[in-house]
């Protein structure tokens, strides 16, 4: 037996393996669910405290004064409903484009405010810390990791696992 | 024979654009419906819950703010100086007294002339000395490091609960006072 998986192995090119990996089903599943658990852990805080959240967009001195209030009442709903929406396999595609945006929108800002040494409140996980508290790069690091998730969720076009929805 | 093979490329690419639109097409009323479904449980939970913030209007509508009557003193609603300029006027009166509620570090490197510190993360061991000195009628106004920041109007509800009755809340901060070049002191 362990001659046959060795014979197997060495028969398979690495880039069949990956390419067997990349569409595993549950690669899929587990990816889409650290996006999906994410997502819905990082509007927890939002939707508990606006007026913080708030306060974080404000600070990043981008937006206009009149769509801060709007951002920071839509955008933790839009991040939970994603997140659901990608655990529970339905309308996956349309939630990985939305949290696909939402990340460029976000790296985009934290760049220009990394880039002009302005302090601000992240707002990610937690509000009210200010970034120079923390390493922003890393912020940008890991919505780079979980913006990758996201594309590989849109344009996956395997089988899924646990989805409600079965298109696509 | 080479029509026939032109044909069914052209078939192909046309079935392939055809399949990418729908797609596409397929991916875009997904996120609208998503965006919707977000727009209404924003609307709804935003009105139901008691932390809900104004739609909209600037930012700084959603603080703790109201006109300066003893109800929203009561609910703990501050009256809010948005407006640098109004800050200098009630500066200018020296009927005021300006509490700085950032550190001792940042007190000390500068701030509104003739402020006093109370830092509000030293709230507990400060404020006995702070109400010795001032009685609870004196006119306060709190500010901290700008509009991002929230200690002025965390320092406000303390005080607030403390026993001073008016209180108001200089949301522009240090940083608006200091670009305006009015009158400060300090280190830097």
């Amino acid at each position: 037996m362990a001659a046959i998986l060795r014979g197997n192995r060495e028969t398979i090119p690495v880039k069949e393996r990956i390419k067997r990996v990349y569409y595993h089903p549950w690669v899929e599943f587990g990816i889409r669910w650290v996006l999906g658990v994410s997502f819905m852990f990082a509007s927890y805080h939002k939707i508990v405290d606006p007026e913080s959240f708030a306060r974080a967009i404000y600070s990043y001195d981008l937006f206009p004064e009149f769509t801060i209030n709007i951002m920071a009442a839509i955008l933790p709903y839009l991040e939970l409903i994603s997140g659901l929406a990608l655990i529970l396999g339905a309308y996956y595609r349309g939630a990985a484009a939305l949290i696909g945006w939402m990340l460029i929108a976000f790296i985009i800002s934290v760049s220009i405010n990394l880039i002009r040494g302005h302090e601000f409140d992240c707002g990610c996980f937690s509000v009210g810390k200010s970034s120079l508290e923390e390493f922003v790069e890393l912020y940008l690091l890991r919505d780079a990791m979980l913006w990758c998730f996201a594309l590989y969720v849109l344009f996956f076009s395997g089988k899924r696992k646990w989805c409600i929805q079965k298109i696509g | 024979m080479r029509r026939s093979f032109l044909f069914t490329s052209d078939l192909i690419r046309e079935q392939r654009k055809r399949g990418f639109f729908q797609r596409l097409a397929g991916i875009l009323k997904e996120s609208a419906t998503l965006l919707g479904i977000s727009i209404i449980a924003a609307l709804v939970f935003n009105f139901v819950s008691p932390k809900g913030i104004a739609f909209f209007g600037p930012s700084r509508k959603i603080f703790l703010s109201g006109p300066n009557t003893p109800e929203n003193r009561e609910k703990g609603f501050f009256v809010e100086i948005t407006d640098v300029e109004m800050a200098k006027r009630i500066f200018d009166s020296g009927t005021v007294l300006f509490v700085d509620a950032r550190s001792d570090d940042a007190y000390r490197e500068g701030h509104i002339k003739d402020a006093v510190s109370l830092p509000y993360g030293r709230f507990s061991e400060a404020i006995e000395g702070f109400k010795n000195r001032y009685p609870f009628t004196t006119s306060i106004v709190t500010y901290c490091s700008g509009i991002s920041c929230r200690d002025s109007h965390e320092l406000g509800k303390l005080l607030l609960m403390a026993g001073y009755e008016n209180i108001r809340i200089f949301i522009g901060g240090y940083p608006a006072w200091e670009q305006r070049d009015y009158p400060s002191e300090g280190t830097n």
